[in-house]
């Protein structure tokens, strides 16, 4: 056993004075193969992550929402509905939602704008975190604090509770006043009572929570309109049969279940959106023109230098674990170095590489870190497209080339 | 698991018999090229290790946050990520209606980055 570690070890020590010969080409491979693995992991990290906490997050969106649709497009929803809607066998409770959003040229963004409805739970967080704290110090977190100050209550007319976002852009807080034109170009102005925690910025970030009258003043809503309405199912399991009997009696409705809500955010980021085929595919032909790189044949001066090796003794399987070596240095050194660089962007920088992208035109992106949901599935997945194809591309052309007579390899020279 | 705690022990004892033969060999001779290697990938694989725990108990820390966002929610009726706010239909991915990507004119392509991250949802249980 301890000869053949031995013999393997003057193997790789030769394999890498001999990739060191090439300096320049092989930093350049690995940097290039690091690349590729960095994208890919990262990609893999950010959807894997973004789609296990909408998945956690938006359970507790509604079961059912119902908009009216008039010429394919939503329209505002008749207050006389939700009494049709309550006389449906299996209705527990239906409730007006009002909604909507506002431009604000100041600084083109768009901010949505929601009339909260009564607090579902009236302790707000009955979660609890356990902390230890320090009797001694005076700044020690309060344990019994909630997170969010927020307690889902309807603010009071005048006054906005606004998203960390807005307050981040608008450079206001508590205290201060916002200023908003309504439908018939007077000026309203609100004050900022209080601002949504940072931590929930994945969800609130473009909020602004306004009062039932001022929503309506603003926007100029009657008392007979409301944006939609979120329905209640005594029966979990007849969620689907509920929105079909609220279709088949308002048949200019579109009731919008839970389930789609959470397929919705299961989709995207799908491989098949455009700008993941153009990542995937520009990782796979990198990948396509390594193989072909390896797979096409070696250089002159790899040919002599293997040439050299058999005519001073070394065998052809020397020769195919000298190549192993070197396939498994490269790509493994690739792997870990890219999953670990991954790791950090996602999960340390906010994804920075990928932030212009995903802000796209929207002036107000919300700024939030994202629990880190990594599984051995994802790495292994991983490491067999990056590290097995490139070890077996590089050890095919070398049983050929191995195999050929040292006098004829060497007299090829040149590169 | 056996063949990958195999493979571990065998890149550990590699390393560290390297390590051992070249301090037996005298503080002056340089560390192997192969001992280099393998002390690299030992230490790349302790630290993707860490990042690994790290995610771990990420998980548990966060709980509490994850919970509280759930609760928002919850309490405040919501649908939707906060993820592209340059659209309405981006926006609120979940109550976009389903013509609405190619709302501006039948030969127009999609022209907000976003939805190129993001697909229709054309699925449909209602009865």
């Amino acid at each position: 056993m301890t000869v053949w570690i031995e013999k393997q070890r003057y193997i790789i020590d030769f394999t890498i004075s001999s990739l060191l010969r090439r300096k320049v080409k092989n930093i350049g491979l690995l940097a290039l193969y690091t690349l590729i693995v960095f994208i890919l992991a990262s990609t893999m990290f950010f959807t894997y992550s973004i789609k296990k906490e909408a998945k956690l997050i938006l359970q507790g969106s509604p079961e059912i929402v119902v908009q009216k649709i008039v010429a394919g497009r939503h329209d505002l929803f008749p207050v006389s509905y939700i009494d049709e809607i309550k006389a449906i066998r299996g209705v527990a409770d239906v409730e007006s939602r009002l909604w909507g959003y506002y431009y604000d040229s100041l600084v083109q963004a768009n901010y949505t704008l929601l009339t909260p409805s009564k607090p579902i739970d009236e302790s707000t967080s009955k979660a609890r975190t356990t902390v230890v704290v320090d009797p001694h110090n005076p700044r020690a977190a309060d344990v019994n604090k909630p997170l969010y100050d927020y307690d889902g209550a309807a603010p009071e007319a005048g006054t906005l509770i606004i998203g960390n976002g807005v307050a981040r852009m608008r450079e206001i807080g508590p205290g201060d006043y916002m200023p908003f034109m309504a439908f018939d170009g007077q000026i309203m102005n609100l004050k900022v009572a209080s601002t949504l925690a940072s931590e929930s910025e994945l969800v609130s970030s473009d909020l602004i929570l306004v009062n039932g009258q001022d929503f309506r003043k603003l926007f100029g809503i009657d008392d007979k309109w409301i944006t939609d309405v979120i329905v209640t199912v005594k029966n979990p399991s007849e969620i689907a049969t509920v929105a079909g009997k609220i279709k088949k009696k308002l048949h200019d409705s579109r009731p919008i279940i839970r389930d789609e809500i959470l397929r919705t955010y299961d989709s995207i980021f799908n491989w098949r959106g455009g700008m993941m085929i153009v990542v995937f595919s520009a990782a796979v032909l990198a990948f396509v023109i390594f193989a072909w790189d390896k797979a096409s044949g070696l250089s002159a001066g790899e040919r002599r230098e293997i040439g050299i090796l058999k005519a001073v003794g070394w065998e052809t399987g020397d020769v195919i674990q000298m190549k192993f070596w070197e396939g498994a240095m490269v790509s493994l050194t690739a792997y870990f170095s890219g999953v670990i660089l991954a790791y950090i962007h996602v999960f340390f920088t906010g994804s920075a590489v990928f932030e212009p992208a995903l802000k796209g035109w929207s002036a107000l992106y919300p700024n939030f870190a994202l629990t880190p949901f990594v599984n051995a599935e994802q790495l292994t997945t991983l490491f067999f497209l990056t590290v097995v194809p490139y070890t077996v591309a590089t050890i095919v052309p070398i049983w050929r080339a191995a195999t050929i007579d040292p006098d004829s390899a060497m007299r090829h020279t040149g590169e | 698991m056996t063949k990958c705690k195999q493979i571990t022990t065998f890149c550990c004892l590699l390393t560290l018999t390297s390590i051992l033969k070249s301090n037996a060999l005298g503080s002056q001779s340089l560390m192997r090229n192969s001992s280099l290697f393998f002390l690299s990938i030992l230490s790349e694989a302790v630290l993707l290790g860490a990042l690994l725990l790290h995610a771990s108990f990420s998980e548990t820390t966060q709980r509490g946050i994850l919970e509280h966002k759930t609760m928002l929610v919850k309490n405040l009726r919501l649908t939707d990520l906060c993820l592209f706010t340059e659209a309405r239909y981006t926006r609120h991915l979940s109550q976009a209606d389903l013509n609405t990507a190619f709302q501006d004119h039948p030969l127009s392509l999609e022209h907000f980055p976003s939805g190129s991250f993001t697909e229709p949802n054309l699925h449909n249980d209602i009865p």
